[in-house]
């Protein structure tokens, strides 16, 4: 990891606003944050915090109302600096009607690949992502699992400096998620810059180097996960904490965060009890890790 | 360039997909070859001919135009309901080259669903051959053009009229007291006068074609009418005949080339020796053709200008669709459409309605006003071309060739009014945020 700034966000806002142009949804309130090369970037925070809408205006599809955002030195909205960019949205945005080869042969030839080299090119992404097989079906065709796993391949076609993933592993199945680790994690050594958005904090915890915790549309924490933490401390742990300050601080009203996971536990323990669990189940429901397929296991479900 | 191929090759495999180009070009042959079976003649060769050709470049337009408006408003809007576009536009595209590439993809796919109709369109009429000459021979009572189908193509689409009618001091007289026909009482004459524009060597006849009503109300009237053509007074000499022919039908002379000259002026007379006056309409009575070039390369020409027409509607849609919700886009393409329709219309009601005539401006707010409503005359007058008189359906509806200049103004006209849409478009799109959750409408 180098000190060479890949991203540098100073003091950016965005507004919402109507068709009368009255303001209605503050989502992003003076944001900063830098990110170096080679680093993986975690961007963090409950649902409406203003993680995707700070993710479109890195990638210029939304324009900050104040502030200023560099990427690798350019404006995000430069073509120059969208070659070194790979982009894989919270959904998997692809055209239904192309197959998946077609899709990644389409995007390489943005890139401006020769036929020879695409084909090549085409050929290693979708072993990468284990989709040789299906290559040829239409996307419309694909389950949630295979179409982000297209996603993801779409955007490592140009082999990009800077990757941006949105709840990346979403729909993937557990092995999937390994194997997601795994190219993160190899990504990392080839000094790729990363940023991560998601909300899988036991994955976040063992890949990012930098978080973000965003809240109510501002950063409420930044900084290393190893500053950030305590001894035995999980990420979980510290951004429950942190948001339920925030909470506290903005005043949101209305149930907060850890009201709404402290509900789950009692839910999941009055089960439990109820079905007669034996002692090892409370052992599991006193963790820390509220995995939703521990819950749902627990619930029955 | 390789990314605007790329985006083409994107948006014709969409429509494929989608099988746009089966569904419509299947509707567009079914139409054309169900269109004879519909069309009711004049009783004439040509005329059924020239009607025929006459509802299929209408309905094609008709349907085209329609097509177009609902697709080119889709196109790209479609993408950006998906938010593939924000995939798109995280790559090195620059936004007008989507919208480029969509455009003329578009452009390949009317030119597809137009090749077809051409095409069908050539079929059509030349199996029409075989079918007139055993009608000929069956209905004898029919009032059918002398000689058969190809010379009837060679005279309605391939004719120009060299001519130009001296008829301004009529056409203003009769427009002023609201006449727009010619009404020749029993025993007068009626006097027409043509300038020879360009007289070539090699035509050895040229045609005047001409239609009559009278007052009668029964069909099969016929009219008896005396011609004087040429020029009395001069050397050179003239022709005298004498035509028996039905109401309401289009007939035709052959007229010696040697009667026309150039610069000089051509007279054809008319007397009326009936007892019921002779009605002859001055947008259509009486025209002199000449045959020009091939019948095939003529129609090619009256679909190159369709073409046009249609695919700056599609750039009206897609440039709506930049700014506005589908939903709103299409109205507002809907309403460019009528608008264009009646184009004329709306010129004749900006300039002489709206614009104030010699007024003498009395204060700021008139000023202003005046300049507002010359701003909107001016606007009015680059963003509509003369549709009223420039369909190709019109050209052909009169038996007058579609020429090269016709092509030309066609081109350049709606031409640069295209590139001036597709910029605006260009400009819109480029400075719209993408990745807003709702879009205005």
């Amino acid at each position: 990891m180098s000190d060479a700034l890949v991203v540098d966000v100073r003091e950016i806002s965005k507004t919402f606003r109507d068709f009368w142009m009255r303001p209605k949804v503050k989502a992003v309130r003076n944001i900063n944050f830098t990110i170096k090369q080679g680093e993986i970037f975690g961007l963090l925070g409950p649902n409406g915090a203003g993680k995707s809408t700070t993710i479109k205006m890195l990638l210029g599809l939304l324009f900050p109302d104040r502030g200023q955002i560099s990427i690798l030195g350019n404006h995000p909205r430069a073509n120059a600096v969208k070659k070194f960019i790979g982009y894989m949205p919270e959904e998997s945005y692809l055209y239904p009607y192309l197959s998946a080869e077609e899709t990644l042969r389409f995007y390489g030839k943005i890139f401006g690949y020769s036929s020879k080299s695409l084909q090549i090119r085409v050929d290693s992404l979708l072993e990468m992502v284990g989709l040789k097989g299906a290559s040829q079906r239409p996307i419309g065709e694909f389950s949630k699992g295979m179409a982000r796993r297209i996603a993801l391949a779409q955007a490592l076609m140009n082999d990009p400096q800077l990757i941006i993933l949105d709840e990346p592993t979403t729909g993937m199945d557990p092995l999937g998620n390994r194997e997601f680790k795994e190219l993160i994690l190899h990504l990392k050594q080839k000094g790729k810059t990363i940023i991560i958005c998601s909300h899988l904090l036991s994955d976040m915890q063992d890949l990012c180097d930098t978080v973000a915790i965003f809240y109510g549309g501002t950063i409420v924490s930044n900084g290393a996960v190893k500053d950030l933490l305590s001894p035995n401390q999980t990420l979980e742990d510290y951004f429950l904490s942190v948001v339920d300050d925030a909470s506290a601080k903005f005043n949101t009203g209305g149930a907060k965060v850890g009201d709404l996971t402290n509900s789950i536990f009692e839910q999941s323990t009055a089960n439990a009890k109820e079905a007669s669990v034996p002692a090892e189940v409370d052992e599991v429901l006193e963790t820390n890790d509220p995995n939703q397929d521990v819950i749902d296991e627990l619930l029955g479900n | 360039m390789h990314t605007l191929t790329a985006i083409i090759k994107l948006t014709l495999i969409e429509f494929v997909r989608r099988r746009i180009p089966l569904v419509m070009g299947l509707f567009f042959l079914v139409m054309v070859y169900a269109i004879p079976y519909i069309v009711i003649g004049d009783g004439t060769v040509k005329g059924n001919f020239q009607l025929i050709l006459t509802y299929t470049l209408g309905f094609t337009t008709f349907f085209l135009a329609v097509f177009n408006m609902f697709l080119s408003v889709n196109v790209l809007r479609k993408d950006w309901r998906d938010k593939v576009l924000f995939v798109l536009d995280s790559k090195p595209v620059a936004r007008y080259q989507v919208l480029l590439g969509k455009f003329i993809g578009l452009c390949i796919l009317n030119a597809f669903l137009l090749a077809i109709v051409y095409g069908f369109t050539l079929f059509n009429i030349n199996s029409l051959e075989r079918d007139y000459q055993k009608q000929a021979s069956l209905n004898k009572h029919l009032d059918l053009m002398p000689g058969d189908l190809s010379d009837a193509k060679a005279t309605v689409l391939s004719a120009r009229s060299p001519l130009k009618p001296l008829l301004n001091k009529m056409i203003v007289k009769y427009q002023k007291e609201r006449k727009k026909t010619i009404s020749i009482k029993s025993g007068k004459w009626f006097h027409w006068q043509f300038k020879p524009e360009e007289v070539s060597k090699d035509v050895k006849s040229y045609t005047l074609r001409y239609k009559f009503y009278t007052s009668s109300t029964t069909d099969t009237y016929k009219v008896r009418a005396t011609w004087i053509i040429g020029n009395p007074t001069k050397d050179g000499g003239f022709i005298r005949l004498i035509t028996n022919n039905s109401v309401n039908l289009y007939h035709e002379l052959k007229i010696p080339a040697k009667l026309f000259k150039k610069d000089e002026i051509l007279q054809v007379s008319l007397g009326n020796f009936n007892k019921d006056s002779i009605l002859v309409k001055i947008k259509d009575g009486l025209v002199v053709l000449v045959q020009d070039r091939s019948f095939t390369f003529n129609l090619l020409i009256a679909f190159v200008i369709l073409f046009i027409q249609v695919i700056f509607l599609a750039a009206i849609g897609l440039s709506f669709s930049t700014c506005l919700s589908s939903n709103v886009s299409l109205l507002c393409v809907l309403a460019f459409y009528v608008l264009l329709l009646s184009g004329g219309i709306v010129k004749d009601l900006t300039h002489s309605k709206i614009l104030p005539k010699e007024q003498p401006t009395i204060s700021a707010f008139d000023k202003g006003y005046n300049l507002y409503t010359k701003s909107l005359a001016s606007v009015v007058s680059v963003m509509l071309p003369d549709y009223v008189e420039l369909s190709p359906m019109d050209q052909i509806s009169r038996g007058v060739t579609i020429g090269g200049s016709f092509l030309l103004f066609n081109v350049v006209g709606i031409g640069l009014r295209l590139l001036l849409v597709l910029c605006f478009a260009c400009i819109v799109f480029a400075t719209r945020e993408l990745g807003l959750i709702q879009d205005i409408s």
